[in-house]
């Protein structure tokens, strides 16, 4: 290629083209900086409802709080290949009657085999790992960290607490996004000062390797570690939610967990949760219009669940008020209209229901439903008429 | 009539035979056998004989022998052959000894490895061993992934998923790296140019992500008919090869035949389409039942095609489905369906375009006519390799069209049977290419001080490079990743350019949808303000080209003109990296900043062509660094003729070596370019330039420098043949204006003087 090679280079990557700095040279680290915080731990923790967290679809057999490792990383990206990094890997548990934080920072990635080594001592401990989206990405990334230092037989596996996937069924509906920011601000109540936004910490990260200049870091540490601590608080408020479901301020959240519950195979608890959404509430605020989404989808699923198990009669009652309260477009009329016709086989009654139905079609298609259920159904009472 | 009468019957009619310039009967080849390795599975064994498999080829044998013996290998045989069984065979063979053994097969297409893995599974459930084969695509659902890693004992993939899906996220695919014994690459041949410079750089990375599990596997490798099998394949494994090509495989008589259709305007050297032609002659095929494959070179002319022919065989009872069209477009299913009814013997005729070429299973059939020259001889050969069954005759028609390639190869019928089939080209080391993949690899392991990736001596200097650009970072002695970027995402392997525009009709306003992509070289071309863009048959209008967002927003529109746009190329000459000014002609091959900028743009009728006018284009200068490869007219020229006969002759050796280099490099005439300067500002000089169409270059120049005068004594010979007065499309092509024969006949020769 010979000596104009790096001109050429230049020329093919004239467009990213950089002021050259030197590199940080190694630093002579050869294991991870530690930062330890210790503070008193949320007393919630020490009384975790059992069945909140089976609710959560969590392995819990002989769960024990002590022997749960809280645990996030900050990484050089977010693709999760072989390229990337996590440069900070903090940790959280309960000794005592505190909690303690205490991150793995590396200094360079030098430090990489021995802050995983200490990591692999730090697992050997527990046996539940408590994340935020950690089982698809921290945990799947840190064993291919291991992997790639051949240091695999170091990684232990622990059961999975991710609160990722039990905070989007319980709040999705009413926060729209689920992020752990939001989660923070909205359940936790808790609002972060300056905090460093997520998107920019590689770059981050990068700078303080070329410049060495610490401060840079000093708020990736400060996010991590409110990171970790907020996870404690997340896993208390959760377990608190999923415990009572039905006492939550919310119809969505109620909903929601309804659904949780159902799909659990808890019907007499979903059915509970249905009911207590669906009760009609003043229209005071702005969230008021979103229970009252939760309230008729609650409505319309409890309705759904006594038609299936035969309770016709009350799945019917339930369809009469939603029409009331013009919940569900013209599916409560098309249930009603179905037992009129077919159980009942109240035919002039029909028509009329379908004749209010009509009014409140809002697809064409559902208009076209409509008619010809008219039609058969004339076609019906005329018949009865001259038999 | 069979085939035997047929042809009989064709040799009979002087109206078809006047236009045959070359008939080749190329004799029967009997079967040479081998008998069963005795390292070969006896469960294997049983297996190929309830398949009635009594002996192997000889060139199977081969290739087990070679393999069990640890080497790597190349296969190389005609269609229809038997190699899959080549690799198959070990593959099993090696599963059954270890069971925790693994394979990774990569094919160039989905179709292809959907195709080759039924197969495998077929031998796999009569050998009733747990074995699991696997593709592995785009297409594969997330949720079998994770058992496709752990467990699959034979990866099917493509090179693409390999680059992207695969290699950067090895560590959870340590099993199969640990455990990885074979490599099979089929189809190697259709690695050539970017794809190819692209797929070694692949490999490189596969092969040191191997290492770093402490494996390395044995490649298999097949091709069809090239010239360089095993320089291909030793570049692109980076491993000494050893040939398998003592085909053992039986064949019948095979009819070659060269058609060139009547001249109709010798004046003007204007000669019947090759597609009224192609269609006369499929349609005495199909009449006679004869199962006949028809090739096309556009997806267009497939169309056409198939619409002439099905109105042939129409009748009540639904007797259109006897003759079917193949090609890039149709859904997956629908093309496994051709294939199956083709397989079952239950179409007569199928018109295809190179998409049938590829090894995709179809049986056997009797004839083909190809209707133009597919480009190279080997293609040609994998083409009528499609016709041709073990014990009886087959046929193969070439219509020539009037391209000047089709009209060198139908009146050089010795060029085509003497010339070794065309080299397939790479050049892993092309700066641009490398450096994607020298960046994929340093993100998917960190490379340590000393190492070579590729064996390059320039490693370091490429560390060091990317050090610079903060894109590593080195601890010690290794180099660690630093950066936020998945460097594989921006990788397109089938083209050089990283940076394709998307093709989005927005026809529907609720539903935008990609249609399709280009190299952003080919853009300002095609998809300038107010450009025709024509998509399976379907003309589209782009409404506006985001040049810094890479998008092409089009709708779909009827009209009755297609666009065509003027370039204006210029080029300087940046670096000589040889020269050598005793040769004749004088040559020189180096680096070259080529420029082009799309001035404007004209819209033409249909049908008449007429020019209905024409608009601006508005669109940055593109630059391109590239090599290429140039040569300068003898002094003296300019006296003897005005400028503008000079021009006329250049534009005809332009059109000439545009069209014939292409024959030589086993390219498609769009990976290289030919532009001429009357008096170059470099060389001072009439000056023509062959450069590779793609940034760093392929390699393509410089073969042509190494060929030396070939090319020109080639135009030559072409332009004394051609059967023109004063110069036709098929020669100087349609641009050079008149005269332009004889001055670039008495060019040539002062060229070639010594």
């Amino acid at each position: 290629m010979g000596s104009s090679l790096k001109s050429r280079l230049m020329a093919i990557n004239a467009q990213n083209h950089q002021p050259t700095r030197q590199a940080a040279q190694d630093q002579g680290c050869a294991g991870p900086m530690l930062k330890e915080h210790r503070m008193a731990a949320d007393p919630r923790l020490f009384h975790l409802s059992r069945l909140g967290l089976e609710r959560m679809g969590f392995e819990c057999a002989g769960f024990d709080v002590r022997r749960a490792l809280f645990l996030d990383t900050e990484t050089t990206g977010l693709s999760g290949g072989a390229g990337t990094v996590a440069f900070l890997v903090g940790v959280g548990w309960v000794q005592g009657e505190d909690f303690v934080v205490r991150q793995y920072l590396m200094p360079d990635y030098g430090a990489e085999p021995m802050m995983l080594s200490q990591l692999g001592g730090v697992f050997e401990r527990f046996d539940w790992v408590v994340t935020f989206n950690g089982k698809s990405f921290d945990m799947p990334l840190l064993e291919s960290r291991f992997t790639l230092n051949r240091m695999r037989p170091l990684y232990k596996e622990m059961a999975q607490m991710d609160l990722l996937h039990p905070a989007r069924r319980a709040w999705k509906m009413r926060l729209k996004r689920c992020n752990l920011g939001t989660l923070e601000a909205r359940i936790l109540n808790h609002e972060r000062e300056h905090d460093l936004p997520g998107s920019e910490v590689p770059q981050r990260y990068f700078d303080y390797l070329r410049t060495r200049d610490f401060a840079l870091l000093e708020d990736i540490l400060e996010h991590n570690r409110q990171d970790i601590v907020s996870l404690g608080a997340l896993l208390c408020e959760l377990c608190a939610v999923y415990d009572a479901p039905e006492e939550q301020q919310s119809a969505s959240d109620i909903y929601s967990l309804g659904r949780v519950l159902e799909r659990r195979g808890e019907g007499e608890a979903a059915q509970r949760c249905y009911s207590q959404a669906a009760k009609p509430r003043p229209l005071l605020s702005l969230q008021a219009l979103c229970d009252e989404r939760g309230a008729r989808e609650a409505n319309w699923a409890l309705s759904m669940m006594l038609k299936r198990s035969g309770e016709i009669e009350r799945a019917e009652q339930i369809w009469i008020q939603m029409c009331e309260r013009g919940q569900m477009g013209i599916k409560p009329y098309v249930e009603r209209l179905k037992l009129l016709e077919h159980r009942h086989r109240r035919y002039q009654e029909a028509i009329s229901l379908c004749d209010q139905a009509l009014q409140r079609f809002r697809a064409p298609e559902e208009q076209d439903q409509l008619t010809i259920r008219r039609q058969r159904l004339l076609k019906k009472y005329n018949r009865s008429m001259e038999g | 009539m069979n085939l035997a009468q047929y042809i009989d019957a064709l040799k009979k009619n002087p109206a078809f035979m006047q236009n045959v310039t070359h008939w080749r009967e190329m004799p029967a080849r009997a079967a040479k056998y081998a008998d069963f390795p005795d390292s070969l599975d006896a469960r294997i064994q049983a297996v190929l004989r309830e398949r009635g498999i009594q002996k192997l080829y000889s060139h199977q044998r081969h290739a087990l022998d070679a393999v069990e013996a640890g080497k790597d290998i190349v296969v190389v045989t005609p269609t229809a052959s038997g190699k899959t069984l080549c690799y198959n065979l070990p593959v099993l063979n090696a599963i059954l000894r270890d069971p925790d053994a693994r394979a990774l097969y990569l094919f160039p297409t989905k179709a292809l490895s959907s195709d080759q893995v039924a197969e495998l599974y077929g031998m796999v459930e009569r050998l009733g061993a747990d074995i699991k084969a696997y593709t592995y695509d785009g297409d594969t659902p997330a949720s079998a992934r994770r058992a496709i890693r752990q467990a699959g004992h034979v990866v099917v993939t493509n090179p693409d998923m390999l680059h992207s899906g695969v290699l950067p996220h090895h560590t959870k695919w340590v099993k199969l790296f640990e455990n990885l014994k074979y490599v099979v690459i089929d189809e190697i041949h259709a690695y050539r140019g970017i794809f190819g410079s692209n797929l070694a750089n692949v490999i490189r990375r596969l092969r040191r992500i191997c290492a770093f599990y402490g494996a390395n596997p044995q490649f298999i490798c097949c091709s069809a008919t090239i010239n360089n099998p095993k320089e291909l394949s030793e570049i692109m494994t980076g491993k000494p090869m050893e040939l398998v090509d003592d085909n053992g495989a039986p064949a019948g008589v095979r009819h070659v035949v060269f058609y060139n259709p009547p001249v109709v305007n010798r004046q003007l050297g204007i000669r019947a389409g090759s597609i009224p032609e192609t269609r006369r002659l499929a349609e005495g095929l199909v009449k006679n039942g004869i199962q006949s494959i028809i090739f096309a070179r556009s997806r267009l002319v497939v169309e056409v095609l198939v619409r002439y022919l099905k109105e042939l065989v129409k009748e009540p009872l639904g007797g259109a489905g006897k003759v079917r069209g193949y090609r890039g477009g149709y859904l997956p299913t629908l093309r496994r369906e051709i294939e199956r009814e083709l397989r079952a013997g239950n179409i007569t005729a199928v018109v295809s375009t190179n998409a049938l070429e590829l090894g995709i299973d179809i049986g056997q059939l009797e004839a083909c006519v190809l209707c133009g020259y597919p480009g190279t001889i080997a293609s040609t050969w994998q083409q009528a390799g499609r016709a041709g069954r073990r014990n009886s005759e087959s046929l193969m028609i070439l219509v020539a069209s009037s391209s000047p390639l089709d009209q060198y190869i139908v009146n050089h019928p010795g060029y085509f049977f003497g010339q070794s089939p065309e080299n397939a080209l790479v050049n892993p080391d092309n700066l641009y290419i490398l450096l994607n993949h020298f960046k994929c690899a340093a993100y998917e392991l960190p490379f340590e001080e000393g190492e070579r990736y590729g064996g390059l001596e320039s490693t370091p200097e490429l560390l060091e490079y990317l050090c610079d650009q903060n894109i590593l970072h080195k601890v010690g002695k290794r180099y660690h990743w630093m950066a936020e970027e998945f460097p594989q995402a921006g990788i397109s392997l089938r083209s050089a350019s990283d940076q394709n525009f998307l093709i989005i009709d927005i026809t529907d306003p609720k539903h935008h949808r990609v249609i399709g992509e280009m190299d952003r070289f080919t853009v300002p071309m095609l998809l300038h303000q107010y450009a025709i863009y024509m998509h399976e048959g379907q003309q589209y209008q782009v409404e506006q080209l985001d040049f810094d967002d890479k998008k092409a927003y089009i709708r779909k529109v009827d009209v009755d003109y297609y666009t065509d746009a003027d370039l204006n190329t210029s080029m300087k000459v940046l670096d000589v990296f040889d020269e050598d000014e005793k040769s004749r002609p004088m040559r020189y091959r180096g680096e070259v900043l080529v420029s082009s900028m799309v001035p404007l743009f004209k819209k033409i009728k249909f049908d008449t062509h007429e020019n209905l006018g024409w608009g601006p284009v508005t669109l940055p200068e593109l630059e391109m660094h590239t090599t290429a490869c140039w040569w300068t007219l003898p002094d003296g020229l300019e006296n003897d003729y005005s400028r503008d006969e000079l021009q006329g002759a250049m534009i005809g050796l332009a059109n000439m070596l545009q069209n014939l280099a292409p024959l030589y490099l086993m390219c498609s005439p769009r990976d290289l370019s030919v532009v001429y300067h009357v008096k170059d500002p470099f060389t001072q000089k009439p000056t023509l330039y062959l450069y590779d169409c793609c940034p760093g270059g392929v390699g393509l120049s410089d073969r042509v420098y190494e060929m030396k005068e070939e090319l020109f004594r080639q135009a030559l010979e072409m332009l004394d043949e051609c059967p023109c007065q004063e110069g036709c499309p098929s020669c100087v092509g349609a641009e050079a204006g008149p005269g332009a024969k004889g001055v670039l006949r008495v060019v040539l020769k002062r060229m070639l003087e010594p």
